[in-house]
Protein backbone atom coordinates (compact mmCIF):
# COMPACT_ATOMS: atom_id res chain seq x y z
CA UNK A 1 0.00 0.00 0.00
CA UNK A 2 1.36 3.49 -0.67
CA UNK A 3 0.44 6.42 0.84
CA UNK A 4 1.15 9.88 0.72
CA UNK A 5 2.25 10.03 4.63
CA UNK A 6 5.03 10.47 6.47
CA UNK A 7 5.87 9.79 10.22
CA UNK A 8 7.95 11.17 13.10
CA UNK A 9 8.29 8.94 16.32
CA UNK A 10 10.76 10.61 18.90
CA UNK A 11 11.06 7.76 20.56
CA UNK A 12 11.67 5.57 17.59
CA UNK A 13 10.16 2.47 19.44
CA UNK A 14 9.72 -0.46 17.10
CA UNK A 15 6.48 -1.17 19.41
CA UNK A 16 4.54 1.83 18.75
CA UNK A 17 4.22 4.56 16.17
CA UNK A 18 7.02 3.87 14.34
CA UNK A 19 6.28 -0.01 13.89
CA UNK A 20 2.67 0.88 12.78
CA UNK A 21 4.32 3.27 10.29
CA UNK A 22 6.26 0.49 9.27
CA UNK A 23 3.38 -2.27 8.55
CA UNK A 24 2.21 0.13 6.44
CA UNK A 25 5.09 1.44 4.14
CA UNK A 26 4.99 4.59 5.82
CA UNK A 27 8.21 6.84 5.37
CA UNK A 28 9.60 7.44 8.86
CA UNK A 29 12.25 10.31 8.56
CA UNK A 30 13.98 12.10 11.22
CA UNK A 31 13.05 15.15 12.40
CA UNK A 32 10.01 17.50 12.19
CA UNK A 33 11.71 19.69 10.18
CA UNK A 34 12.12 17.05 7.66
CA UNK A 35 8.34 16.52 7.82
CA UNK A 36 7.97 20.33 7.22
CA UNK A 37 10.04 20.92 4.51
CA UNK A 38 8.43 17.64 2.73
CA UNK A 39 5.26 17.94 0.13
CA UNK A 40 3.34 14.68 1.84
CA UNK A 41 -0.49 15.23 2.75
CA UNK A 42 -0.33 13.55 6.36
CA UNK A 43 1.80 13.85 9.20
CA UNK A 44 1.37 10.96 12.10
CA UNK A 45 4.08 12.29 14.98
CA UNK A 46 4.79 11.22 18.17
CA UNK A 47 6.31 14.35 19.57
CA UNK A 48 6.35 16.91 22.54
CA UNK A 49 5.01 19.90 22.88
CA UNK A 50 7.43 22.58 21.18
CA UNK A 51 7.35 20.32 18.66
CA UNK A 52 3.99 19.76 18.02
CA UNK A 53 3.42 24.09 18.40
CA UNK A 54 5.85 24.29 15.82
CA UNK A 55 4.11 21.82 13.55
CA UNK A 56 0.68 23.98 14.59
CA UNK A 57 2.15 27.12 13.65
CA UNK A 58 4.15 26.15 10.46
CA UNK A 59 1.71 23.35 8.52
CA UNK A 60 0.26 24.63 5.62
CA UNK A 61 -3.19 24.61 4.47
CA UNK A 62 -4.24 21.24 2.57
CA UNK A 63 -1.43 19.35 4.83
CA UNK A 64 -3.04 17.53 7.39
CA UNK A 65 -0.81 16.30 10.93
CA UNK A 66 -2.51 13.45 13.18
CA UNK A 67 -0.25 13.76 16.74
CA UNK A 68 -0.40 10.10 18.52
CA UNK A 69 0.80 9.02 22.03
CA UNK A 70 1.35 6.19 24.08
CA UNK A 71 -1.65 7.18 26.18
CA UNK A 72 -3.67 8.28 23.25
CA UNK A 73 -5.56 11.94 24.06
CA UNK A 74 -8.55 12.85 25.44
CA UNK A 75 -11.15 14.80 22.69
CA UNK A 76 -9.72 18.16 21.35
CA UNK A 77 -10.82 20.20 18.98
CA UNK A 78 -8.58 20.49 15.75
CA UNK A 79 -5.60 22.61 16.21
CA UNK A 80 -3.20 24.43 13.58
CA UNK A 81 -3.59 28.05 11.70
CA UNK A 82 -5.80 25.75 8.87
CA UNK A 83 -7.47 23.76 12.01
CA UNK A 84 -5.35 20.86 10.00
CA UNK A 85 -3.61 19.22 13.17
CA UNK A 86 -5.53 16.49 14.84
CA UNK A 87 -4.81 14.24 17.82
CA UNK A 88 -5.91 10.58 18.47
CA UNK A 89 -7.51 9.17 20.89
CA UNK A 90 -6.19 5.57 20.75
CA UNK A 91 -2.95 4.51 22.38
CA UNK A 92 0.03 3.60 20.80
CA UNK A 93 1.13 0.61 22.98
CA UNK A 94 -0.80 -1.47 25.46
CA UNK A 95 -3.90 -3.34 26.31
CA UNK A 96 -5.84 -0.49 24.47
CA UNK A 97 -3.60 -0.31 21.83
CA UNK A 98 -5.07 0.60 18.21
CA UNK A 99 -5.42 -2.26 16.04
CA UNK A 100 -3.60 -2.40 12.37
CA UNK A 101 -7.39 -1.66 10.77
CA UNK A 102 -7.64 0.94 12.60
CA UNK A 103 -4.50 2.65 11.78
CA UNK A 104 -5.14 1.61 8.00
CA UNK A 105 -8.06 3.37 8.07
CA UNK A 106 -6.39 6.79 9.64
CA UNK A 107 -4.09 6.65 6.78
CA UNK A 108 -6.69 6.30 4.29
CA UNK A 109 -7.65 9.41 5.67
CA UNK A 110 -4.91 11.35 5.57
CA UNK A 111 -3.85 10.53 2.50
CA UNK A 112 -5.85 11.87 0.57
CA UNK A 113 -6.53 15.55 1.03
CA UNK A 114 -10.17 15.64 -0.05
CA UNK A 115 -10.75 13.25 3.08
CA UNK A 116 -8.53 15.14 5.62
CA UNK A 117 -9.99 18.17 4.74
CA UNK A 118 -13.75 17.23 5.86
CA UNK A 119 -12.34 16.21 8.94
CA UNK A 120 -12.64 19.78 10.48
CA UNK A 121 -16.33 19.72 9.63
CA UNK A 122 -17.54 15.84 10.65
CA UNK A 123 -15.37 12.68 11.27
CA UNK A 124 -16.14 9.72 8.84
CA UNK A 125 -17.82 6.68 10.65
CA UNK A 126 -14.67 4.72 10.42
CA UNK A 127 -12.70 7.28 12.16
CA UNK A 128 -15.05 8.42 14.95
CA UNK A 129 -13.75 5.84 17.68
CA UNK A 130 -10.32 7.45 16.42
CA UNK A 131 -10.11 11.26 16.51
CA UNK A 132 -13.05 12.86 18.72
CA UNK A 133 -13.40 16.95 18.94
CA UNK A 134 -15.86 17.17 22.22
CA UNK A 135 -16.31 15.50 25.89
CA UNK A 136 -19.35 14.34 26.18
CA UNK A 137 -20.71 15.72 29.19
CA UNK A 138 -24.35 15.10 29.15
CA UNK A 139 -23.30 10.97 29.01
CA UNK A 140 -20.87 11.99 31.87
CA UNK A 141 -23.53 13.13 34.06
CA UNK A 142 -26.00 10.49 33.06
CA UNK A 143 -23.38 8.01 34.47
CA UNK A 144 -23.08 10.04 37.68
CA UNK A 145 -26.85 10.11 38.48
CA UNK A 146 -27.43 6.60 37.42
CA UNK A 147 -24.22 5.53 39.75
CA UNK A 148 -26.10 7.03 42.39
CA UNK A 149 -29.39 5.16 41.51
CA UNK A 150 -27.72 1.93 41.58
CA UNK A 151 -26.26 2.53 44.85
CA UNK A 152 -30.01 3.54 46.11
CA UNK A 153 -31.18 -0.26 44.30
CA UNK A 154 -28.72 -1.57 46.37
CA UNK A 155 -29.59 -0.39 49.65
CA UNK A 156 -33.44 -0.42 49.08
CA UNK A 157 -34.24 -3.10 46.83
CA UNK A 158 -34.12 -6.41 47.78
CA UNK A 159 -34.87 -7.92 44.69
CA UNK A 160 -32.64 -5.74 42.46
CA UNK A 161 -29.87 -4.59 45.28
CA UNK A 162 -27.57 -7.77 44.80
CA UNK A 163 -27.01 -6.70 41.10
CA UNK A 164 -27.24 -3.33 41.36
CA UNK A 165 -24.15 -3.87 43.69
CA UNK A 166 -22.46 -6.11 41.55
CA UNK A 167 -22.70 -3.13 38.69
CA UNK A 168 -21.19 -0.71 41.02
CA UNK A 169 -18.49 -2.96 42.12
CA UNK A 170 -18.59 -1.85 45.74
CA UNK A 171 -18.13 -3.44 48.62
CA UNK A 172 -19.29 -0.55 51.45
CA UNK A 173 -22.21 2.13 50.14
CA UNK A 174 -21.69 5.59 50.72
CA UNK A 175 -23.02 6.77 54.37
CA UNK A 176 -24.96 9.89 52.66
CA UNK A 177 -27.91 8.89 50.35
CA UNK A 178 -29.88 11.54 48.23
CA UNK A 179 -32.96 10.57 46.42
CA UNK A 180 -31.79 11.03 43.32
CA UNK A 181 -33.87 8.35 40.94
CA UNK A 182 -36.58 11.61 40.01
CA UNK A 183 -37.33 12.33 36.57
CA UNK A 184 -36.82 15.84 37.10
CA UNK A 185 -32.97 14.88 37.75
CA UNK A 186 -32.61 12.91 34.08
CA UNK A 187 -34.80 15.62 32.56
CA UNK A 188 -32.41 18.16 33.81
CA UNK A 189 -29.57 16.46 32.10
CA UNK A 190 -30.98 15.40 28.85
CA UNK A 191 -33.75 17.94 28.03
CA UNK A 192 -32.87 21.22 29.47
CA UNK A 193 -31.08 22.48 26.48
CA UNK A 194 -33.50 21.40 24.05
CA UNK A 195 -36.36 23.32 22.66
CA UNK A 196 -39.66 23.00 24.59
CA UNK A 197 -41.58 20.37 22.42
CA UNK A 198 -44.68 17.74 22.99
CA UNK A 199 -43.50 15.76 19.50
CA UNK A 200 -41.84 13.41 21.16
CA UNK A 201 -39.80 12.22 17.84
CA UNK A 202 -38.51 15.69 17.46
CA UNK A 203 -37.42 16.30 21.11
CA UNK A 204 -35.63 12.49 20.41
CA UNK A 205 -34.27 12.97 17.49
CA UNK A 206 -32.68 16.41 19.06
CA UNK A 207 -31.25 14.69 21.89
CA UNK A 208 -29.53 11.40 19.55
CA UNK A 209 -28.13 14.44 17.30
CA UNK A 210 -26.74 16.53 20.06
CA UNK A 211 -25.22 13.41 21.86
CA UNK A 212 -23.94 12.50 18.75
CA UNK A 213 -22.08 15.50 18.13
CA UNK A 214 -20.61 14.98 21.94
CA UNK A 215 -19.38 11.61 21.08
CA UNK A 216 -18.78 12.18 17.03
CA UNK A 217 -20.60 9.02 16.59
CA UNK A 218 -23.36 7.56 14.24
CA UNK A 219 -26.85 6.42 16.19
CA UNK A 220 -25.80 3.14 15.65
CA UNK A 221 -22.12 3.21 17.17
CA UNK A 222 -21.40 0.59 19.29
CA UNK A 223 -19.70 3.01 22.05
CA UNK A 224 -22.95 5.25 22.54
CA UNK A 225 -25.91 3.32 24.56
CA UNK A 226 -28.44 5.61 22.22
CA UNK A 227 -31.11 3.00 22.30
CA UNK A 228 -30.75 3.05 26.07
CA UNK A 229 -31.19 6.48 26.16
CA UNK A 230 -34.15 6.59 23.93
CA UNK A 231 -35.72 4.13 26.14
CA UNK A 232 -35.53 6.67 28.88
CA UNK A 233 -36.10 9.62 27.07
CA UNK A 234 -39.41 7.53 26.52
CA UNK A 235 -39.70 6.75 30.24
CA UNK A 236 -38.97 10.30 31.55
CA UNK A 237 -41.34 11.96 28.39
CA UNK A 238 -44.30 10.35 30.11
CA UNK A 239 -44.29 11.27 33.20
CA UNK A 240 -45.82 15.11 33.76
CA UNK A 241 -44.78 15.59 37.48
CA UNK A 242 -41.61 14.93 37.74
CA UNK A 243 -41.29 12.72 40.37
CA UNK A 244 -41.66 8.90 39.30
CA UNK A 245 -38.31 7.19 39.17
CA UNK A 246 -36.95 5.33 36.25
CA UNK A 247 -37.20 1.80 36.19
CA UNK A 248 -34.63 -0.81 36.75
CA UNK A 249 -34.58 -2.57 33.48
CA UNK A 250 -34.01 0.74 31.67
CA UNK A 251 -31.87 2.09 34.83
CA UNK A 252 -29.50 -1.19 33.98
CA UNK A 253 -29.44 -1.37 30.61
CA UNK A 254 -27.84 2.39 30.60
CA UNK A 255 -25.78 2.48 33.34
CA UNK A 256 -23.76 -0.79 31.50
CA UNK A 257 -23.65 0.86 28.54
CA UNK A 258 -22.46 4.25 30.02
CA UNK A 259 -20.36 2.26 32.27
CA UNK A 260 -18.07 0.83 28.77
CA UNK A 261 -18.14 4.11 27.78
CA UNK A 262 -16.05 5.51 30.00
CA UNK A 263 -13.80 2.71 30.40
CA UNK A 264 -14.78 1.42 33.70
CA UNK A 265 -13.16 -1.54 35.04
CA UNK A 266 -14.55 -3.98 37.73
CA UNK A 267 -11.40 -5.31 40.13
CA UNK A 268 -12.60 -7.85 42.35
CA UNK A 269 -12.91 -6.82 46.16
CA UNK A 270 -9.83 -8.08 48.17
CA UNK B 1 -11.91 20.85 37.66
CA UNK B 2 -9.38 19.94 40.30
CA UNK B 3 -9.11 16.53 38.32
CA UNK B 4 -8.24 18.44 34.83
CA UNK B 5 -5.63 20.53 36.64
CA UNK B 6 -4.09 17.68 38.27
CA UNK B 7 -3.85 15.41 35.01
CA UNK B 8 -1.96 18.46 33.35
CA UNK B 9 0.46 18.33 35.83
CA UNK B 10 0.66 14.58 36.32
CA UNK B 11 1.67 14.57 32.36
CA UNK B 12 4.24 17.79 33.31
CA UNK B 13 5.78 15.83 35.53
CA UNK B 14 5.53 12.37 34.17
CA UNK B 15 5.50 12.57 30.43
CA UNK B 16 7.82 15.78 29.81
CA UNK B 17 9.89 15.42 32.33
CA UNK B 18 10.59 11.99 33.54
CA UNK B 19 10.12 10.51 30.57
CA UNK B 20 11.32 13.06 28.09
CA UNK B 21 13.83 14.47 30.09
CA UNK B 22 15.52 12.35 32.53
CA UNK B 23 14.91 8.88 31.45
CA UNK B 24 16.47 10.13 28.11
CA UNK B 25 19.11 11.57 29.33
CA UNK B 26 19.93 9.18 31.87
CA UNK B 27 19.94 6.56 28.53
CA UNK B 28 22.40 8.94 26.84
CA UNK B 29 25.03 8.52 29.30
CA UNK B 30 24.65 4.51 29.24
CA UNK B 31 25.23 4.95 25.88
CA UNK B 32 28.33 7.46 25.96
CA UNK B 33 29.69 5.11 28.92
CA UNK B 34 29.77 1.98 26.40
CA UNK B 35 31.22 4.61 24.02
CA UNK B 36 28.27 3.72 21.50
CA UNK B 37 27.98 7.27 21.42
CA UNK B 38 30.21 10.50 21.95
CA UNK B 39 28.63 13.55 23.61
CA UNK B 40 30.94 15.17 25.68
CA UNK B 41 27.62 17.06 27.32
CA UNK B 42 25.93 14.30 28.42
CA UNK B 43 26.81 14.46 31.57
CA UNK B 44 27.38 17.71 32.05
CA UNK B 45 23.36 17.93 30.61
CA UNK B 46 22.90 15.06 33.45
CA UNK B 47 23.75 16.78 36.37
CA UNK B 48 21.56 19.54 35.11
CA UNK B 49 18.84 17.05 35.35
CA UNK B 50 20.06 16.29 38.67
CA UNK B 51 19.51 19.59 40.05
CA UNK B 52 16.31 20.03 38.62
CA UNK B 53 14.91 17.10 40.85
CA UNK B 54 14.60 19.19 43.75
CA UNK B 55 12.11 21.13 41.80
CA UNK B 56 10.45 18.13 40.23
CA UNK B 57 10.25 15.98 43.38
CA UNK B 58 8.39 18.60 44.63
CA UNK B 59 5.42 18.43 41.64
CA UNK B 60 5.62 14.77 41.76
CA UNK B 61 4.67 14.96 45.36
CA UNK B 62 1.61 17.49 44.97
CA UNK B 63 0.70 14.87 42.27
CA UNK B 64 0.66 12.43 45.24
CA UNK B 65 -0.48 14.64 47.84
CA UNK B 66 -4.11 14.93 44.98
CA UNK B 67 -4.69 11.79 45.48
CA UNK B 68 -4.20 11.12 49.39
CA UNK B 69 -6.96 14.06 49.56
CA UNK B 70 -9.04 12.11 47.11
CA UNK B 71 -8.48 8.89 49.11
CA UNK B 72 -8.97 10.51 52.40
CA UNK B 73 -11.85 13.25 51.51
CA UNK B 74 -15.04 13.94 50.08
CA UNK B 75 -15.00 15.96 46.90
CA UNK B 76 -16.05 19.47 47.07
CA UNK B 77 -18.69 19.60 44.15
CA UNK B 78 -17.87 22.34 41.03
CA UNK B 79 -20.19 25.29 41.98
CA UNK B 80 -22.15 25.27 38.52
CA UNK B 81 -23.06 21.39 38.76
CA UNK B 82 -24.46 22.81 42.35
CA UNK B 83 -26.35 25.45 40.86
CA UNK B 84 -28.01 22.44 38.44
CA UNK B 85 -28.20 19.83 40.73
CA UNK B 86 -28.20 21.42 44.60
CA UNK B 87 -25.51 21.11 47.46
CA UNK B 88 -26.60 17.91 48.49
CA UNK B 89 -27.58 15.57 45.76
CA UNK B 90 -24.13 16.57 44.22
CA UNK B 91 -22.29 15.66 47.37
CA UNK B 92 -24.17 11.89 47.16
CA UNK B 93 -23.18 11.92 43.33
CA UNK B 94 -19.39 12.39 43.92
CA UNK B 95 -19.12 10.50 47.00
CA UNK B 96 -20.89 7.38 44.68
CA UNK B 97 -17.99 8.22 42.16
CA UNK B 98 -15.41 8.35 44.59
CA UNK B 99 -16.51 5.03 46.26
CA UNK B 100 -16.63 3.46 42.78
CA UNK B 101 -12.66 4.63 42.13
CA UNK B 102 -11.01 3.89 45.30
CA UNK B 103 -11.99 0.20 44.77
CA UNK B 104 -11.60 0.07 41.02
CA UNK B 105 -8.49 1.77 40.97
CA UNK B 106 -6.89 0.24 43.96
CA UNK B 107 -6.42 3.64 45.03
CA UNK B 108 -4.70 3.27 48.15
CA UNK B 109 -2.57 0.63 46.99
CA UNK B 110 -1.46 2.70 43.94
CA UNK B 111 -0.51 5.31 46.25
CA UNK B 112 1.41 3.72 48.30
CA UNK B 113 3.41 1.96 45.52
CA UNK B 114 4.25 5.48 43.61
CA UNK B 115 4.64 6.85 47.07
CA UNK B 116 7.49 4.53 47.62
CA UNK B 117 9.02 4.50 43.89
CA UNK B 118 8.86 8.20 44.34
CA UNK B 119 11.43 7.42 47.01
CA UNK B 120 13.00 5.19 45.63
CA UNK B 121 14.02 7.19 42.54
CA UNK B 122 14.70 10.17 45.17
CA UNK B 123 17.71 8.18 46.76
CA UNK B 124 19.30 7.04 43.45
CA UNK B 125 19.77 10.53 41.83
CA UNK B 126 20.67 11.48 45.19
CA UNK B 127 23.94 9.11 45.00
CA UNK B 128 23.95 10.08 41.05
CA UNK B 129 24.49 13.31 41.74
CA UNK B 130 27.14 13.12 45.13
CA UNK B 131 29.09 10.33 42.26
CA UNK B 132 28.66 12.91 39.45
CA UNK B 133 30.17 16.26 41.90
CA UNK B 134 33.04 14.20 42.33
CA UNK B 135 33.78 12.91 38.97
CA UNK B 136 31.96 15.06 36.65
CA UNK B 137 33.36 13.69 33.56
CA UNK B 138 33.75 10.06 34.04
CA UNK B 139 30.76 7.59 34.23
CA UNK B 140 29.30 7.11 37.21
CA UNK B 141 27.98 4.46 39.18
CA UNK B 142 24.71 3.70 39.99
CA UNK B 143 23.42 4.71 36.11
CA UNK B 144 21.33 1.51 35.59
CA UNK B 145 19.68 1.57 39.16
CA UNK B 146 19.00 5.22 38.29
CA UNK B 147 17.07 3.98 35.29
CA UNK B 148 15.36 1.01 36.94
CA UNK B 149 14.00 3.73 39.44
CA UNK B 150 12.75 6.24 36.91
CA UNK B 151 11.11 3.63 34.83
CA UNK B 152 9.48 2.48 37.79
CA UNK B 153 8.17 5.48 39.13
CA UNK B 154 6.93 6.62 35.09
CA UNK B 155 4.97 3.35 35.12
CA UNK B 156 3.22 3.87 38.45
CA UNK B 157 2.73 7.49 37.69
CA UNK B 158 1.00 6.63 34.63
CA UNK B 159 -1.26 3.90 35.95
CA UNK B 160 -2.75 6.71 38.29
CA UNK B 161 -6.23 7.72 37.90
CA UNK B 162 -8.42 10.38 39.67
CA UNK B 163 -12.07 10.41 40.47
CA UNK B 164 -13.89 12.58 37.95
CA UNK B 165 -14.66 15.83 40.30
CA UNK B 166 -17.32 17.44 37.20
CA UNK B 167 -21.01 16.63 36.58
CA UNK B 168 -21.81 19.02 33.81
CA UNK B 169 -18.97 21.26 34.22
Amino acid sequence: MTTNIKAFDKSGDRNALMGLAYGLQITHVNSVQELLGDACVGLFVHVGEDDWNNICRCLPEGRFALRFSTDGYPPKRPEGRYFNCFHCLKHTKGDYRISAAEFKALSQAFSDPKVAGSLGNAILPALRSLIRFYEPHRLRALHFLLQACMVQWAADDPKHGPCALELLGIVYLPPIRRDVNRVSLFKKILMESSAPSRDVEKLNSEIVEQIRNELGVDADFRGAPIPAILKLIGEIDGDVTGSLPITWETAKSLFEGLDELFGVRHTPSP
Amino acid sequence: MMAEIWEKRRSYFNHAWLKNRLLVGLMKCTRVASGEVEDADAWRSLANLIDEWGRMRGVAAAVLDFLQERIACEIIPDANDVSVFGSEVCIFLMEVERQRWLVREQAEKQHSESRAALASLDRELDQLGAALALEPDAPPYRLQESIGAASRLAKSISRLEVPRDIILG
